[in-house]
């Protein structure tokens, strides 16, 4: 499940009606089911791995909270639609971009209502950005708003019409503008009289769902601490939101979200039906789906390898080395890690660790984001005899008395590996590469070590820091402009292979230039040749060796209809729009 | 009158144990299990992480091993085929069968000199009890008892070298809990009742005639009053240390929270730091050893080993090797575990206090350490026996759940409570497609069964009560 | 005894001070905190991440936030959970009862069915019943609990594929439209939910009780008041109820205070893969993520249940044995 929306089409002929609400309609094209097909009532059942923390908008950390759930994955003013990527207007209508391109203006939709049917105005908007600003309420949206270190500004010209005014053009101009509304009559008397500590008080996991208010298709009716929690079609979102046949969305009464802390328990529940929906994670859980699928016990859709997923495994190496000049000198040779690039078997961790399943990478672009590879930036394939070569060009060319590589000074190309402990899937990532070095005598100590130690020998600065190489990987990245604004820019704290706080190597600087080009063009085109340019600057450079990740599986139940055509299921657009699913038996 | 014969008590015990069958096969079965850890490479076909990436064997089954000729029918030498492998595309699993093309006798004390192993970490040596030969595994054929894992790596080679970790961590973190716990316990238990004073009263007419009084002259008593002024000094720094923890305490619960609630603080901790002032100027600072150990046990009880593990596990430096640190682990979590022992044998110490043959040796002016060494210990071995017999298969339980959560030995290290994790985390198709995976688990469930059957023939041959 | 008792709840004090202490040093040896993982994502800006760790009051010394905690603990609040951004109490009041369910479910069985066994073991030494029934215990011990769920749990699946029903639900602990029940019904739901994973529990404790009952019984069977009460003729029923059983259960009576902690604890790992929402998925969520207030609270409320567990149980035996005093 993913997010979803909108309707440009349906636009003008809503508008003809301006009396009644100024209706968004689903397009056909992002649902599989046939017109007319979907049926009324029922409930759409899924499991999450993780329990819910909470239920105030404002304090939720992590993805597929209840309140993303209410508002299909936080969107507001706008939405992208899944079968072209692009921006289009949701709880707006239209939008009007300035000549710098520091101001974008949205008209908000008429006739849109909240869960208790207060009508849904600008002043929400106000008050959600302004609470999601206060430092002291620790929201994890407030980031958002900052570019740079400048604030991006939300203005309320009338009760229909908000203005947002950036500190510079920025890529992801209609990404910071999507965020959702949350209701000014709920939270603005709290935060005007007690401030950010009565904001943090307010809708707990043991709040009285009666209170809880959302503009989305299900509102919260019911929670039980770690087992599931229950939603309720809210009356008044099909007022605005109609299928391409004009009626009301969602088809579902309830939606429900069952909390699984075992992959084996979540496979047990899919398999009886007890849950309508899964991602399996494994080819065995796909095998087993598969066998009940044949034997006549399951009635499912199984869509294997439907993309690969939007994260990472890499090698980053320490070009902090003060105290080890050998190593770090290696360590700043991009032919060495172009080395240790051939090195790494991806096809063999693919097959190993991910069953087959998987996909390599050779860049810092997720492969799922086919529109931003380019596909002609070097790469680095698996060739011990290519890095055997390179290796050779920075001296190493004598086997010492253990049969390990060593220069003319007799050092030996040897190293420390580190990745978080109990992850079996960087351990054995690890384990690949080790083996793969030790066959043309590069020496690898691998030692898996405690999280939060390795992310602090990751993220610790200055000129001499305390890791040699370590395997992590990192998630995010958007469809905007797939490039971290901590990752690439030289003083970003995630610009973990250098943390001197300066570029070292010119291409370094040459890829802060790129990513700044980049984030502050609005135009799409012209910014994915800037971020072609970039990975032809990092293919050079190879800061880190990226490996592979595995690919997105999904799977459900056929009681459940609604869900994305095959072209667009990927671990982007998720399987299906929440308010085009149906109960179909 | 028949002449009775005389038999010393371990005779006794070892007649008695004889005769708990399940025991003795318990323990012939242990036998067993441990030998084959102790000498796991000599039992191993394959080094345990050993692997090839061209072809990928991922979850092979156990290759089946013929004993007779297919040509002639007859009984030969057992021997395998080679093994061929193709994808199932419908459910994405590996699918394998046998070649019949290539035949592969078994070997037996076959050398296999490109990967040698070592014995107890000291001998050096590269012969197998069975196996291929390393030119038939150099041409892809495999002889796997139990299957491999995804690396292709042998499941029986890996289980018979895991059993090194399963099986010796109970032994080691039992060792250490046993001589906490009998320590401690038995000071506990010998001293209840004795006090003990930790500080001095600092203005007491008492005190200052103990520091000057002595029986002893010349040298001695130089000594001794030297000895008496460091032990004034030591009770000023107990009592100047308690008043200032105070105080800090104090200065930073005020210096941090608001206002309105100072008042409570300061009413609180004023007076229980002139109280500490006032106790340390006129009053001993004195307690009872047992009180003390028994209430050590209970906040060592309370502290939960995951979390300490946790914290162990990370503030350790990283360049040591990983099974090193697992066994470090494990012993200072045991160094909590030693409450309950330690509660047990206080238990029996008291009363055996007042047995009389040790007030004898008190009479006979033995040293207090060399009565609880010779005489009180001793008496409590027949319940240590059991405890440890008992304790050890807990552990080997406890490692599975460690693993279960991440906690446990990592890679290239193996145990049964990785392996076991292993299939679990292949969920239902360890079950179903995959049985063999589970064999780890079997040796814990044996290790397991047969240390508590060996527990319980111990229990039964201490105890003069249920001998028969 | 009153004096004694006293006594002990003075030493209370000190015993719960120097646990949470040691708790908490323990706790925050380790390396990172809470807000350690949200540096690795690309999203969150440091500057935010040190803000945060002020708002929590993780940037003051060790010493003084245990101070701190000490003092809310005094007006009765343990702390903040970081996770939840709520009460401890809050977060952990549900899930304590939750593993109470379970736990209590599974004390119970164990001593109805554990204590009767034992005896009937003691009455029938070395007899093929006796054997059968420790081997049966044992298997039960060294069966991995979380192993058994989940063969149990794969036998249930393929209970349903073959009859398209299931006798006992998989895994969770209330039936869908639970809501909805009436109050009797929703009990019976949680119980016939508790069935399976109690099962579990139970046959994992099941070996010692039944051991420790068998070693009891015979003992007193072998002791002289037996042997006169049989002597004078009394029935044999007489005989072992009134005499041997009373005396036999006077130890067991002494380790229910221990039981104490284990209720709120809840019953391990079987909750994780049962998916039994109680007090364990929630202690492993807590610890990978430094929930440090949660982490502690749950510490605090286990030792304060242990030590007062201990207190009970010697009173406990001070009641049923008439030979114990206290001074």
């Amino acid at each position: 499940m993913k997010r979803s929306i909108s309707g440009i089409l349906a636009l003008s002929l809503v508008l003809a009606s301006a009396a009644l609400a100024q209706a968004f309609t689903w397009p056909a094209s992002w649902t599989r089911a046939k017109p007319g097909e979907a049926k009324r009532g029922g409930t759409y059942i899924e499991a999450t791995i993780s329990d819910f923390r909470t239920m105030n908008p404002f304090l939720t950390a992590e993805a597929g909270s209840i309140p993303d759930r209410m508002t299909l994955n936080g969107i507001g003013l706008v939405t992208r639609d899944p079968t072209t990527g692009k921006w289009i207007p949701y709880m707006a209508t239209s939008w009007k971009v300035s000549k710098d391109q520091t101001e974008i203006t949205f008209k908000i939709r008429r006739g849109m209502k909240w869960s208790d049917g207060q009508p849904i105005t600008a002043d929400d908007w106000i008050m959600t950005y302004r609470i999601h600003m206060d430092p002291k309420v620790g929201s994890n949206l407030r980031d958002s708003f900052f570019i740079g270190d400048k604030v991006v500004k939300v203005e309320k010209i009338d009760d229909y019409t908000l203005r947002f005014i950036y500190p510079k053009p920025d890529a992801e101009a209609f990404a910071i503008a999507s965020f959702s509304p949350w209701p000014a009559h709920v939270f603005g008397p709290v935060y005007e009289k007690q401030g950010a500590d009565g904001i943090k008080k307010m809708w707990g996991l043991n709040e009285d769902p009666a209170k809880i208010v959302t503009w989305g298709p299900f509102v919260v009716a019911a929670y039980r601490p770690g087992e599931r929690v229950i939603f309720k079609r809210n009356p008044y979102f099909g007022e605005w939101n109609k299928d391409a046949a004009g009626n009301p969305l969602p088809y579902l009464d309830a939606y429900q979200v069952n909390i699984v802390k075992d992959t084996n328990a979540e496979l047990a529940a899919f398999l009886t039906g007890e849950i309508d929906q899964m991602n399996p994670a494994t080819v065995e859980q796909i095998a087993q789906i598969k066998k009940a699928i044949n034997a006549g016990k399951l009635d499912a859709t199984l869509k294997v390898n439907a993309s690969p997923i939007a994260s990472s495994q890499f090698v980053v190496f320490n070009w902090n080395k003060k105290s080890d000049p050998f190593k770090e000198k290696l360590f700043r040779s991009a032919k060495f890690r172009k080395a240790m690039s051939h090195l790494i078997n991806r096809q063999a961790v693919v097959e190993v660790v991910y069953g087959g399943l998987g996909t390599p990478m050779y860049g810092s672009v997720y492969p799922v984001l086919t529109q931003w590879i380019n596909k002609d930036a070097p790469k680095y394939p698996y060739d011990p005899e290519a890095a055997k070569k390179l290796l050779a060009e920075l001296g190493f060319t004598k086997k010492d008395a253990e049969g390990y590589l060593a220069d003319a000074q007799g050092r030996r190309l040897e190293f420390n590996l580190a990745t978080n402990a109990g992850n079996k899937q960087r351990e054995q990532i690890a384990k690949l590469f080790v083996d793969e070095a030790k066959k043309v005598g590069v020496k690898i100590n691998f030692r898996p070590i405690d999280f939060n130690t390795l992310v602090g020998q990751l993220l610790s600065k200055g000129p001499d820091r305390p890791f040699d190489a370590i395997i992590i990987g990192l998630t995010g990245g958007g469809l905007d402009w797939p490039f971290g604004s901590n990752v690439v820019p030289c003083r970003g704290n995630l610009h973990m292979w250098n943390r001197a706080g300066t570029c070292l190597d010119p291409r370094e600087t040459l890829m802060e230039y790129y990513y700044y080009k980049g984030r502050t063009t609005l135009d799409f085109e012209k910014r994915v040749q800037i971020g072609y340019k970039l990975q032809e600057v990092e293919g050079e450079l190879l800061p880190i060796v990226y490996i592979a990740g595995p690919n997105y599986h999904t799977a459900w139940n056929n009681r459940i209809g609604g869900w994305h055509p095959d072209k667009i299921i990927s671990s982007i657009w998720g399987s299906g729009e929440l308010p085009l699913l149906f109960r179909a038996k | 009158m028949g002449e009775y014969e005389t038999k010393s008590h371990w005779q006794l015990v070892w007649q008695q144990f004889k005769r708990h069958r399940l025991a003795l096969l318990g323990g012939g079965i242990l036998l067993v299990l441990y030998t084959l850890a102790a000498f796991a490479g000599f039992f191993s076909p394959y080094d345990p992480n050993f692997y090839t990436l061209s072809p990928v064997y991922r979850y092979a089954p156990p290759t089946p091993i013929h004993f007779r000729d297919p040509d002639t029918g007859r009984l030969t030498r057992p021997f395998v085929y080679g093994i061929k492998k193709t994808l199932d595309l419908n459910t994405f699993v590996e699918r394998y069968t046998e070649d019949k093309t290539r035949r592969y006798p078994i070997l037996f004390f076959v050398r296999t000199p490109h990967h040698p192993y070592t014995i107890f970490k000291v001998f050096k040596t590269d012969l197998r009890l069975f196996g291929l030969g390393e030119k038939a595994t150099a041409e892809g054929a495999r002889l796997y008892l139990l299957g491999s894992d995804n690396f292709g790596r042998d499941l029986w080679s890996r289980m018979v070298y895991g059993g090194q970790v399963s099986l010796t961590i109970g032994i080691l973190a039992v060792l250490v809990s046993l001589v906490l716990g009998l320590l401690l316990g038995g000071l506990s238990g010998f001293y209840q009742g004795t006090r003990i004073h930790l500080a001095l009263p600092l203005i007491s007419r008492r005190t200052w005639s103990y520091l000057a009084a002595s029986e002893h002259r010349g040298l001695g008593r130089v000594f001794r009053v030297a000895f008496r002024f460091v032990l004034l000094a030591a009770s000023l720094a107990f009592w100047v240390g308690l008043g200032v923890g105070l105080i800090y305490g104090l200065w930073v619960l005020t210096g941090y929270s608001g206002l309105g609630e100072q008042v409570v603080e300061t009413l609180l901790l004023v007076p229980a730091a002139l109280w500490a002032f006032s106790r340390g100027l006129f009053r001993p600072f004195t307690f009872d050893p047992d009180d003390l150990v028994m209430r050590l046990v209970e906040i060592l009880a309370a502290i939960p080993g995951l979390f300490l593990l946790v914290t162990l596990r990370s503030v350790f430096p990283s360049d040591i090797d990983p099974l090193m640190t697992f066994y470090i682990v494990v012993a200072i979590l045991s160094l909590i575990g030693w409450g309950g022992l330690a509660r047990t044998v206080r238990g029996m110490v008291l009363s055996l206090r007042e047995m009389d043959y040790v007030t004898a040796a008190r009479a006979l002016g033995v040293r207090e350490f060399g009565i609880i060494l010779r005489h009180v210990l001793p008496a409590t071995a027949s319940y240590t026996i059991v405890y440890a017999s008992l304790a050890i298969p807990s552990f080997i339980l406890a490692e599975s759940g460690l693993s279960f959560i991440g906690f446990g030995i990592t890679e290239p290290y193996t145990s049964w409570g990785l392996l076991l994790k292993a299939a679990q985390d292949g969920g239902f198709a360890s079950f179903a497609d995959r049985p063999w995976v589970l064999a780890p688990g079997f040796a814990i469930f044996l290790a397991v069964l047969t240390w508590n059957f060996v527990g319980d023939g111990l229990r039964d041959a201490f105890d003069p009560r249920r001998r028969r | 005894m009153s004096a004694y008792l006293v006594r002990r709840l003075i030493h209370l004090i000190p015993t719960f001070l120097g646990a949470t202490f040691l708790a908490f040093i323990v706790l925050q040896l380790a390396p990172g905190d809470f807000l350690t993982r949200w540096a690795l994502d690309p999203k969150i800006r440091p500057e935010t991440i040190a803000l945060m760790r002020h708002n929590f009051g993780l940037d003051r010394p060790v010493l003084v936030q245990y101070l701190i905690w000490l003092k809310n603990l005094l007006h009765g609040d343990l702390g903040h959970s970081f996770m939840y951004q709520q009460p401890v109490l809050e977060v952990i009041w549900p899930r304590i009862l939750n593993s109470l369910v379970l736990v209590g479910f599974s004390i119970l069985f164990l001593y109805l069915i554990g204590i009767p066994i034992g005896v009937y073991q003691a009455l029938r030494p070395y007899t093929p019943g006796d054997y059968a029934i420790s081997f049966l215990a044992y298997f039960g011990i060294a069966i991995p609990n979380f192993f058994f769920m989940l063969i149990l749990i794969y036998l249930l699946v393929q209970f349903k594929f073959a009859h398209g029903w299931t006798p006992f639900p998989i895994g969770g602990m209330t039936s869908q439209g639970f809501e909805h029940f009436p109050q009797w019904r929703q009990i019976l739901d949680v119980l016939w939910h508790a069935v399976l994973p109690a099962f579990v529990v139970v046959t994992a404790d099941m070996s010692s009780l039944t051991r420790v009952m068998r070693g009891l019984v015979m003992e007193v069977l072998g002791q002289d008041y037996i042997r006169t009460a049989r002597a004078k003729g009394l029935p044999e029923r007489v005989v072992l109820y009134k005499h041997a059983l009373r005396n036999a259960i006077i130890p067991v009576i002494a380790t229910i205070g221990g039981l104490l902690p284990t209720l709120i604890s809840g019953a391990g790992l079987v909750e994780v893969v049962a998916n039994w929402p109680g007090m364990t998925p929630l202690l492993l969520d807590a610890i990978n993520q430094q929930d440090l207030y949660v982490n502690t609270g749950i510490i605090a409320l286990s030792t304060f249940l242990l030590i007062v567990g201990n207190i009970l149980g010697d009173l406990l035996l001070a009641v049923v044995d008439p030979r114990i005093r206290y001074g």
